[in-house]
């Protein structure tokens, strides 16, 4: 039991700095929203355009906006010299790295909140009733893969050299299968396009989630430690 | 404690590799231009066929090569007793990868090539396409990170990690793309290949084979260099050592 309440704490830690600093949610939230408006006005040819980029334009905003959250994962660990002590708690690194997931998680679910909404009102989408389900199913998914993906390569390129190139580098091509799933499903949600069936989508990414539950912990405690 | 110096022979064995690549090359040119026929609906374009998928081959298989050389590094390293077993493992990981790149951009450059006179566009958004696009930017992101590592052990455990997880990275962009939907010839599929047995086939045969053993010596070549590489950091590092002593 000591390695989930060593992540509990961990997450209860963070959060607690979140709430009294309001640093990087204040932060996500404040881009994701000038990421929207820019991308509105670059699209706004028309109304039915924006509307038909307006999936695109949702997606984009959380990668970006989630990639604010994950490459400082652990920066405040790394500027008080805290990373090893954090490495050789009870828990371990995979505890460490559940915990920072799941903080991250929260970060984007939370943002998701209000820029979704938002999103929805700029671009004039009144979304139907029986889409609330596949879209919020969707963008959970979405947010659990990325938060995998995204802490990982966050925490081990935190302090490498050239880091604003790497990380895109490697963490959006690893998400494409995600931004895919994610724009097809919020389109149907939307009823654009053809009526698929977004069973199939939505397997795609909880298959994408579990690999990567299984895999990334491995890699982080396997890259992560000396 | 200088060894004595071994003999040209035994210092590059497979001298004369190179000369059998540049016969199975030169032979493959004659086959693709003067053996294999025409091909009836695209005509003379389609014979980039022979070496865009043959390099594609080489590329996925160092791609694969290089992701579960990473694996194999990650795991040898905590090991006790197989650092040595490690270190190769990490070198033979940059060496696949390395070559990969180099197959994934012929790809990337043969494939526009056919792709305007064949689909009257350079590019298109099409799963093929985007995967490999996307393999190879991951993959560069490994070389640069492993560029940048030299003599480091946490530079080739991040290079390591970002190589594990391309694996299946690219297997589900793989699905993903599928599922997006797309015209690329399906020439290789689960049923055998699409060939008919004749020139073609022949033709197709030896240019993989010569492309795949080039790619194959492009490897054992960069495994050497990268092996000379670390001698040269640990003879500089140990001479370092025996100069601060007095």
């Amino acid at each position: 039991m000591s390695a989930l309440r060593a992540a509990f704490l961990i997450l209860r830690k963070d959060l607690l700095v979140e709430l009294r600093t309001r640093e990087v949610l204040a932060t996500m939230v404040l881009f994701a929203l000038l990421v929207v408006v820019i991308f509105a006005f670059a699209f706004n040819i028309d109304q039915d355009a924006t509307q038909a980029v307006a999936p695109g334009i949702l997606w984009v905003t959380l990668v970006f906006a989630g990639n604010l959250g994950t490459s400082r994962v652990f920066e405040g660990e790394r500027a008080h010299g805290a990373m090893v002590g954090l490495m050789l708690t009870p828990g371990g690194p995979v505890a460490v790295y559940l915990a920072k997931v799941v903080g991250v998680l929260v970060f984007m679910l939370v943002m998701e909140i209000v820029i979704v909404p938002l999103t929805l009102m700029f671009v004039g989408i009144t979304l139907p009733p029986e889409g609330i389900g596949v879209l919020a199913l969707a963008l959970f998914l979405g947010s659990v893969g990325f938060a995998l993906i995204g802490t990982l390569f966050g925490a081990m390129l935190g302090d490498a050299r050239m880091r604003e190139l790497l990380v895109p580098l490697v963490v959006y091509p690893v998400v494409v299968p995600l931004l895919i799933a994610g724009v097809k499903l919020t389109g149907l949600a939307f009823g654009q396009g053809l009526a698929e069936d977004p069973a199939d989508w939505l397997t795609m990414m909880v298959g994408f989630d579990l690999i990567f539950a299984g895999l990334a912990p491995w890699v982080f405690a396997r890259v992560m430690v000396e | 404690m200088s060894p004595s110096l071994p003999t040209t022979a035994a210092r590059r064995p497979l001298v004369w590799m190179p000369y059998l690549l540049g016969a199975g090359l030169v032979a493959s040119l004659v086959f693709v231009f003067f053996v294999a026929p025409t091909e009836l609906k695209m005509g003379e374009v389609q014979r980039i066929f022979y070496f865009h998928v043959a390099s594609a081959t080489a590329a996925l298989v160092g791609f694969i090569g290089c992701a579960l050389a990473s694996l194999a590094y990650l795991v040898l390293r905590m090991m006790r007793g197989y650092e040595v077993l490690a270190r190769v493992a990490d070198r033979l990981a940059v060496s696949f990868g390395e070559v990969g790149v180099l197959f994934g951009l012929i790809v990337l450059i043969t494939g526009p090539l056919w792709a305007k006179p064949a689909w009257n566009t350079f590019w298109t958004w099409e799963p093929r396409l985007v995967l490999m696009l996307l393999t190879v930017f991951l993959f560069v992101g490994y070389l640069v990170l492993r560029g940048y590592a030299k003599t480091d052990d946490l530079g080739k455990r991040l290079a390591a990690g970002i190589a594990v997880i391309g694996g299946p990275a690219v297997y589900l962009i793989h699905v993903a793309v599928e599922m997006w939907g797309g015209n690329h010839p399906q020439v290789m599929t689960g049923q055998g290949g699409g060939l008919e047995p004749g020139p073609m086939r022949t033709t197709f045969a030896l240019s993989l084979a010569s492309l795949c053993l080039f790619a194959g010596y492009l490897v054992w070549q960069r495994y050497q260099h990268h092996r000379l590489v670390e001698q040269v950091d640990d003879a500089y590092l140990t001479l370092s050592d025996l100069e601060e002593q007095p």
